[in-house]
C-alpha cells in the first residue's frame, strides 16, 4: 500500500499545532483573503510564514486555500499574494477559480496547485481538463463515489484528496448561492450562511422542509479508499474546536497506522466510530460512497444536534516529581467524575478524580471556570497539549 | 459619464436574433418562431437538471443548441461520450456546465460551437478570458452587479452569453430532496415545490428529477439592457414555467428594451452587490 496522508483543518495557529501534535501529516488553512471561510479566524501572511516553518519543522506541510470565486475587484492584489506565498514556501494552494491557477503558472511558482472541492469534479475529462492546466490533486467533489473516484485514479494518475470527515453541503460544492438571496453574503467568496440548515415552508403541507444533510464520517471505508487510490484523507472544519480537531485527527490517525500494520480489528473500527459519532454534534453517514443518499442521509424533524461538553480540560504542564497535572478548565467537572486523558503518544486511560486543587494548591470540589487551572494527581506521564475529557467508551467491551 | 448612462442612450431595438431561448416545451417553438426568435437551447434527456421536458438527439432541429447542465459523474460521462460519437453535425452548439466536456469535445474533434456555462463562476474578466481560450463563449453569472458586468464586457475577449430574462437557479443538489421530503413524511409527491425561507421570507421554486434538484428563485430576473450590444453573443431567456402567451409578451417587451418590472420579476444582484466578509456589513 502506497502512504496516504492525513489532512486537518487549521482554523487558527492553536489548531494548526493541536492538528499536527495529534497527527495530521499537513493542514489547510485560508489566508485572511481570498479564503472560503470568510469569517474564521484565519492566517496573515505572517501567521502563514509561522505556521509554515512549524509545520516544516516537523516534516509535514501546509496547504493555503485561494479558493474563492473572484469579482473582479478581487482580482488586485492576488499576483502578490501568491508570490508572497510562494517566498513563504507553503507546499500548495488549493484554489478552484482558473484565474488563480494562470497566475501561479505565470509567476512560476514552486508550490503545488491543488484543486478545491468548489470546482465539484466528478468524472475523469474534468480531471484531465485541469490536469493539462498543472493541477496535480485534485480535491474530489463529495458526490463521488467509489467508482468515479477508482476510474479518475487510473484515467489520470492524478494525486486525489478526498473529504472523509465533517460537514456536508447540501448542494454541490460552488453551486449554491441560497446565502446570497436570503441574507446577500457572498457564498462563494467565503460569507456561507448556511440556508440549507434552515426551515423552509411549503404550501399545503404542515411539516416544514428541510434539506439539511447529516454529516461525512468514512470511517468504515477507510481501506477501500486506500485500495482505491486515495492519496489524502480530508477532514472537514476549520471552524471547529481544537477538541474536535484532536479527537477526529487521533482516531483517523491510529485508523490509518492500524491499517498499515495490517492490525486493524473490527472492535477497534466499532470504538473510532463510536467515538467520533460522540465528539460531532451531529450524525453522520458515509454518505455519496456507496449509494446516492435518501432522507435517511439528511434531517428533518427532531434534528438531533447537541452541544458537546465532553471536553474537560487541555493539559498545559506535567510535573513528573509531584506527579501532579495541571489542566486548564474548558468544561465543568467535580471531584469523583470518571474522565479520561488522550493525545498523541498517549494510550488513552481513565481514573476517577478523587482530588482537585486550585492554582494557589487549595483543595476544591468543582472546577466550575472556563480557563482555570488546575492541579490534579495523576501517575502517568502527560504532555502538554494532551487532553481531559469525561470518560466516553470503555475500550476492552470492544476487544 | 459612466458606462451606464452611455448605454442607456442606446435607443435601438433589440435584435430577437441574439435570444438563445431555453426550450421548456416542445410546443412553444412554433409560437416563439412567430416572433422571430431563431436559436433555442434544448436540454438534453438525462443530462439536464432543473426542467420537466428534455430531448433526445433526434428531436433537436437544424440548428438547435445542446444544453447539458449537469455535474457528471463518470457513469454519465462515458454515456455521453458514446452518444457524442454519432453526433448530428445539423446540432450548432453545446452549452455545458461541466468542464470535462471540454475534453470529451477536444478528444472527439467535435465542430460544434462550444459555450461554458457554470452558474455561479463567470464573474470576473480575467478568469473568462482563460476559459474563453477553450471555449467560444461564456454566460456571465447573475450574481454580479451592472458595473461588474459592463467591466467583464470591456474586458472579455470574445463576446459572451447575458442572461437577460429567466429563471435563475440558485443552488443545485444531487440529492433528490423532494423525493426524501415527501419519503420522510409519507406525503404526496410534489414537484415542483415552492419553498419559502421562514426567516427571510424569499421563496424558491424547486423542481427535481433523478439527477438532482434545482432551487430556481421565484421571480424572474430581468437583466440590464445596458451594456455593450457588439460584446454580445446571445441573450438568454430561460422560460420555464411561462405560457406561450406570457413568453411571446416578454420577448416583445424585451424586444422593445421595455424597462418596467412586475411583481413577478428582479433584477437579481444588478444594483445589490452581495458582501464578501461580515465585517463588511453596515451597522446600523
Amino acid at each position: 500500500m502506497n502512504k496516504v496522508e492525513l489532512l486537518a483543518p487549521a482554523g487558527d495557529f492553536e489548531k494548526l499545532k493541536i492538528a499536527l501534535l495529534y497527527g495530521a501529516d499537513a493542514v489547510y488553512f485560508g489566508g485572511q483573503d481570498y479564503s472560503l471561510r470568510a469569517n474564521a479566524k484565519n492566517f496573515s501572511l505572517e501567521e502563514i510564514k509561522a505556521a509554515t516553518e512549524f509545520a516544516h519543522q516537523l516534516q509535514k506541510k501546509v496547504y493555503v486555500t485561494v479558493n474563492i470565486v473572484f469579482h473582479n475587484q478581487d482580482l488586485e492584489g492576488l499576483e502578490n499574494y501568491l508570490k508572497k506565498l510562494d517566498e513563504i514556501k507553503i507546499d500548495a494552494i488549493i484554489a478552484s477559480d482558473i484565474v488563480v491557477l494562470s497566475i501561479a503558472k505565470k509567476i512560476h511558482a514552486s508550490f503545488e496547485l491543488h484543486l478545491s472541492t468548489q470546482s465539484s469534479v466528478l468524472n475523469e475529462g474534468a480531471a484531465e481538463f485541469y490536469k493539462n492546466l498543472g493541477v496535480t490533486r485534485i480535491v474530489l467533489a463529495r458526490e463521488a463515489s467509489k467508482k468515479d473516484i477508482e476510474r479518475i485514479k487510473t484515467a489520470t494518475g492524478l494525486e486525489l484528496e478526498c473529504f472523509v470527515h465533517g460537514a456536508m453541503c447540501t448542494s454541490i460544492s460552488g453551486r449554491c448561492v441560497l446565502s446570497n438571496y436570503c441574507t446577500n453574503r457572498d457564498a462563494n467568496r467565503g460569507g456561507c450562511a448556511q440556508i440549507c440548515r434552515w426551515e423552509f415552508d411549503t404550501e399545503g403541507q404542515e411539516q416544514p422542509f428541510s434539506m439539511t444533510s447529516k454529516d461525512l464520517n468514512m470511517i468504515t471505508h477507510i481501506k477501500e479508499m486506500i485500495d482505491i487510490g486515495v492519496n489524502s484523507f480530508k477532514v472537514e472544519g476549520r471552524m471547529r474546536g481544537i477538541y474536535y480537531i484532536a479527537t477526529v485527527i487521533l482516531t483517523y490517525r491510529r485508523l490509518l497506522d492500524k491499517i498499515f500494520e495490517n492490525k486493524l480489528t473490527e472492535g477497534e473500527k466499532n470504538y473510532a466510530r463510536d467515538v467520533l459519532n460522540r465528539c460531532a454534534n451531529r450524525e453522520s453517514t458515509p454518505q455519496f460512497f456507496e449509494n446516492l443518499p435518501t432522507e435517511k442521509e439528511q434531517y428533518f424533524l427532531g434534528r438531533d444536534e447537541v452541544s458537546n461538553q465532553d471536553f474537560l480540560g487541555l493539559v498545559k504542564s506535567y510535573d513528573t516529581e509531584k506527579k501532579m497535572v495541571t489542566v486548564e478548565e474548558r468544561n465543568i467537572f467535580h471531584i469523583g467524575d470518571t474522565v479520561e486523558f488522550f493525545g498523541p503518544n498517549l494510550e488513552t486511560f481513565s481514573m476517577t478524580l478523587s482530588t482537585i486543587y486550585d492554582e494557589e494548591n487549595t483543595p476544591i470540589t468543582t472546577a466550575n471556570h472556563p480557563g482555570m487551572l488546575v492541579k490534579i494527581p495523576v501517575d502517568a506521564n502527560l504532555q502538554e497539549f494532551d487532553m481531559m475529557r469525561i470518560k466516553m467508551f470503555d475500550k476492552k467491551n470492544y476487544v | 459619464m459612466t458606462l451606464a448612462t452611455d448605454y442607456q442612450s442606446v435607443k435601438e431595438k433589440m435584435n430577437p436574433n441574439k435570444f438563445l431561448v431555453i426550450v421548456t416545451d416542445k410546443e412553444q417553438i412554433k409560437t416563439l418562431k412567430e416572433a422571430r426568435i431563431t436559436n433555442f437551447l434544448f436540454p438534453l434527456k438525462d443530462y439536464c437538471v432543473g426542467f420537466f421536458h428534455s430531448f433526445s438527439i433526434d428531436e433537436i432541429p437544424e440548428n438547435g443548441y445542446l444544453y447539458i447542465n449537469r455535474m457528471l459523474d463518470t457513469d454519465s460521462y462515458q454515456n455521453l461520450e458514446r452518444l457524442f460519437i454519432s453526433l448530428p453535425s445539423t446540432i450548432k452548439g453545446i452549452v455545458f456546465e461541466d468542464l470535462g466536456l471540454i475534453t470529451l469535445l477536444e478528444k472527439l474533434k467535435l465542430p460544434q460551437e462550444r459555450i461554458l456555462y457554470q452558474t455561479h463562476f463567470a464573474t470576473n474578466y480575467e478568469s473568462i478570458n482563460e476559459n474563453l481560450k477553450f471555449v467560444d463563449s461564456i454566460v456571465i453569472s447573475t450574481d454580479i452587479t451592472e458595473n461588474e458586468i459592463q467591466e467583464i464586457l470591456k474586458n472579455c475577449n470574445k463576446p459572451l452569453v447575458y442572461m437577460l430574462y429567466g429563471l435563475v437557479p440558485v443552488m443545485y443538489s444531487r440529492r433528490t430532496l423532494l423525493k426524501n421530503f415527501s419519503t420522510a413524511f409519507s406525503l404526496p409527491y410534489k414537484n415542483p415545490l415552492t419553498l419559502k425561507e421562514k426567516i427571510t421570507n424569499n421563496a424558491f421554486c424547486a423542481v427535481e428529477n433523478e439527477y438532482g434538484t434545482v432551487l430556481y428563485n421565484e421571480k424572474y430576473y430581468k437583466g440590464t439592457y445596458h451594456i455593450d450590444d457588439t460584446k454580445i453573443k446571445f441573450y438568454l431567456i430561460n422560460p420555464l414555467f411561462l405560457s406561450k402567451e406570457e413568453q411571446i409578451k416578454i420577448i416583445q417587451s424585451l424586444i422593445q428594451k421595455e424597462e418596467t418590472r412586475n411583481e413577478k420579476e428582479d433584477q437579481g444582484f444588478l444594483y445589490r452587490p452581495t458582501i464578501y466578509k461580515i465585517k463588511e456589513v453596515p451597522r446600523e
